[in-house]
């Protein structure tokens, strides 16, 4: 198993030198100069020629690359041209409202997912299976900042159960945290959802059509234990396979929610960003990113393994 | 300025980028007040929809940053009513009678948050540093305007002068009148994360982009204003959330657009409206060098083809004043001898003649740069619509707002659709606007009277020559046929909780003055 592992990281590395590439290659990419930024508004043409100079911006491409990849090994992920905070201070602010609001999305689309999923395989071509089927579409159909303006309006202006915008750090207390999650984590939550329970009763139906899982109703075990131990775990690999994916995806979908409920965010962040046009921002953003997304394709590609003995031999 | 009741009103959103975080400025007095009785405890909550650049506001990249700024920064002036400058940080000042040097009267007793006095010394270290710092982007405004300062006594300064030293009241109340304690220049890195000026509140915590939390000193020298103890700045940029985080009661105050004024007032909220308009206004700016908008018949020929009333009531629902001067009513720099209307009002077959006139009675095309925002995109659609009307074929090319501008100001592209956010000292948009290659004139399009006519407007601080001064520039801006067609001067609105009052936005700055007025009570 270990040794799995290290050749998952190891193919992980190429990936990440590309990105690193790509994000270089932002600043030549998107339009605008950055240059011009950091000189500000009605910088005359020498000021931003000396801005260029200061920023090092006027050295050969490949120099600027190799000096920001050896930043970026020793730690350093630069600083903000436009507010001159560092931009590790930035994405560490921003990073636990994000991976907050992504773990309370994830873990309640999982529990809901799994659960609609299962009960609509079980009881397939039914009206409950039809109705779970139609909830499904609906959620993958609607879009997320819809589903969190409904969500704002009816919890939090109507009934007032929950906050309608911002974010509490876990350290002034579970409470605080997660009424501030509630409703961003379901409108962000929701698309995931209906994604992994659609998966989730295509794997059911499948299993459940096999010739093992007949043997074992054939041979007299219980409902619960042919469903519970020789069904769910084999269903379980493509609604896994999902799950890493929607995780990803929740991470792009935050962008969106975090503005919708003006959370201090990864999403606000590189939103700003990109319109300021905060090139080392933007860098920093899409590196640390790629590094989460990475990790969570390693998660994920360990749990093949553990849910199919094949993966680890292969 | 009121609390409104009757359903109307929607500012756009330029406005409220101006608006939405505005604050500091004098202290006039409220036109409507409340008998309410002021809890100084209270904490301010605002949902805001700019983040400033720089926490040092000689650093800063844009003007927008001013408004928040000036929670923590006094300015050495303010300006009040009809934009006259008014006494701040600086009790008095005086332009020699040769214009060679401009001194300045400190308030006695100041001091920067951090504890250091803020004397003459503080003022001169801050002027050599604004003009000097490679960094600096105010240098570009002192740098013609001043050749050196020096301390007189402990309380006043010398500004050593090359020229324009009467419009340094009104530049003064902008960002190079922001005062820095000379400790913190001294290692300007602690102004990334810290604010440490003169102004009314302490920044005690930041997380950049999100939230500003500051508290009110206690050693403020003007008791009055601010009467409340906290201040606390979100970064909502959304609009509709900073409407929902009021209605939800977890914030004060915010500027609202358009139906949301309704919205507002359904929700229980107060809503508050300038009586005046600001100094911002919506323009359409042409390269004098490119189609055919070197042709000073067919500049005319299309301001007369904007229907300004019809776009403030599409668009702003009628919360925005036509104009088609840059400077509103009401406001010192306007003139009021100028006969603008063969270039305000709207007269279609006026239009045709002059495109028919200039040889263009088939139209011409050309392709605009239009900034993302929504706002700007129906604007030019209705823009694209008019000029139709006249022949004239407009491309939109729908590019981000920085990248709108730097195309329009490199000569990169034809015409740009845009918002002016206005500012202390009309001289400044004067000199953009009509001043040959400037960042609003790219074509270069000028008089050779314009720059002395310009000189003239920085020559005395008294507000009557100024103003005469103003009206004589205009005369030959218009003569020559300026390559910006304004539209009209958006009227800010706010809403607010019920327990808000004497919100004040009476001034050239609306809202700016409203929270140095404003009561909060229990």
């Amino acid at each position: 198993m270990l040794i799995f592992i290290l050749k998952r990281i190891l193919a992980a590395i190429p990936v990440l030198f590309i990105v690193t590439l790509i994000a270089f290659s932002l600043i030549y990419m998107i339009p605008g100069d950055a240059a011009i930024v950091a000189a500000g508004e009605n910088a005359s043409q020498e000021r931003i020629e000396q801005v260029r100079e200061q920023m090092g911006l006027n050295r050969p491409a490949i120099v600027q690359y190799f000096v920001w990849i050896g930043d970026l090994l020793t730690g350093n992920l630069g600083v903000s041209l436009i507010s001159g905070h560092t931009n590790a201070e930035m994405i560490a602010n921003a990073l636990p409202v994000t991976v907050s609001l992504a773990l309370i999305a994830l873990t309640w689309s999982l529990i809901a997912g799994v659960l609609i999923g299962t009960f609509a395989g079980l009881n397939r071509d039914s009206w409950i299976d039809r109705t779970l089927t139609a909830l499904t579409t609906f959620g993958l159909a609607v879009p997320t900042f819809w589903i969190g303006l409904i969500l704002v309006v009816t919890f939090a202006l109507q009934f007032r159960m929950f906050p309608a915008t911002g974010f509490t750090p876990i350290t002034e207390g579970v409470g605080p945290w997660l009424s501030h999650l509630v409703l961003p984590a379901l409108a962000l939550g929701t698309t995931t959802a209906a994604e992994i329970a659609r998966q989730t009763r295509a794997g059911m139906i499948d299993v459940l059509e096999q010739d093992y899982i007949r043997t074992a109703t054939a041979k007299g075990l219980p409902r619960w234990i042919v469903v519970g131990k020789h069904t769910t775990k084999n269903a379980a690999i493509p609604v896994v396979t999902v799950f890493g994916l929607q995780a990803a995806a929740l991470i792009g979908g935050s962008v969106i929610i975090e503005q919708v409920f003006a959370m201090p965010g990864l999403g606000s962040l590189a939103l700003r960003s990109i319109i300021e046009r905060d090139f080392p921002v933007i860098q920093a953003f899409v590196v640390v990113v790629t590094l989460f997304v990475l990790v969570i394709n390693l998660l994920v590609d360990i749990s093949y393994a553990y849910f199919n003995p094949k993966v680890r031999q292969s | 300025m009121r609390a409104s009741t009757p359903i109307r009103a929607t500012i756009a959103l330029g406005a409220v980028l101006v608006l939405a975080s505005c604050s500091g400025g004098g202290t006039p007095a409220p036109s409507e007040s409340s008998t309410a009785v002021a809890d100084r405890t209270a904490t301010v909550v605002i949902g805001g929809q700019i983040t400033p650049s720089h926490l040092d506001p000689h650093r800063g990249v844009t003007e927008n940053d001013i408004g928040m700024l000036r929670y923590w920064y006094d300015t050495l002036t303010t300006v009040v009513g009809n934009g006259e400058a008014a006494p701040f940080l600086a009790e008095s000042w005086e332009l020699s009678d040769d214009g060679k040097t401009f001194t300045l009267k400190l308030r006695e007793g100041l001091t920067f948050v951090d504890g250091e006095p803020l004397d003459a010394a503080a003022v001169v270290t801050n002027f050599d540093r604004m003009i000097s710092d490679p960094n600096s982007t105010v240098a570009y405004i002192l740098e013609p305007i001043i050749e050196s300062s020096e301390v007189v006594d402990p309380l006043t300064v010398q500004l050593n002068l090359k020229g324009g030293g009467g419009a340094l009241p009104t530049i003064l109340a902008s960002r190079p009148g922001m005062m820095v304690s000379p400790k913190a220049l001294a290692n300007p890195d602690v102004l990334v994360t810290k604010a440490i000026g003169a102004g009314a509140f302490d920044l005690v915590e930041v997380n950049p982009g999100a939230r500003y939390a500051s508290v009110r000193r206690d050693d403020y020298w003007d008791e009055d204003a601010y009467k409340f103890a906290k201040l606390d700045y979100l970064v909502q940029a959304d609009t509709a959330t900073r409407l929902n985080s009021l209605a939800a009661g977890e914030t004060t105050l915010t500027a609202v657009i358009g139906p949301q004024k309704q919205e507002a007032e359904a929700a229980g909220l107060k809503t508050w409206e300038s009586d005046e308009p600001g100094t911002a206004f919506y323009r359409f700016s042409m390269n004098s060098e490119r189609a055919a908008f070197g042709d000073k018949r067919v500049r005319q020929a299309m301001s007369a083809a904007v229907d300004r009333a019809a776009i403030s009531n599409a668009l702003f629902q009628g919360q925005c004043i036509p104009s088609a001067q840059p400077y509103p009513e009401g406001y010192f720099a306007r003139s009021t001898t100028l006969d603008d209307s063969k270039w305000q009002t709207f007269d279609l077959e006026y239009a045709k003649k002059l495109m028919a006139d200039a040889g263009y009675a088939d139209g011409f095309s050309f392709t605009a740069a239009v900034p993302t925002l929504s706002t700007y995109q129906n604007f030019a659609q209705i823009l694209q619509a008019q000029f139709a009307e006249i022949g004239i074929t407009m491309n939109l090319e729908v590019i981000d707002t920085t990248q709108a501008r730097q195309a329009f100001v490199t000569g990169k592209s034809d015409a740009l659709v845009g918002f002016y956010g206005g500012g202390t000292d009309p001289g400044i948009y004067a000199m953009s606007a009509y001043s040959p290659k400037s960042g609003d004139n790219p074509g270069g399009l000028t008089t050779d009277n314009m720059a002395a006519l310009l000189a003239e407007t920085q020559r005395s601080i008294d507000i009557d020559e100024r103003h005469l001064a103003f009206e004589a520039l205009l005369d030959e801006a218009f003569e020559m046929g300026p390559a910006q067609i304004v539209v009209c001067h958006p009227v800010g609105v706010n809403a607010t909780q019920q327990n808000i009052s004497n919100f004040d936005q009476t001034g050239p700055l609306g809202s700016s003055y409203a929270l140095r007025t404003m009561t909060v009570s229990k």
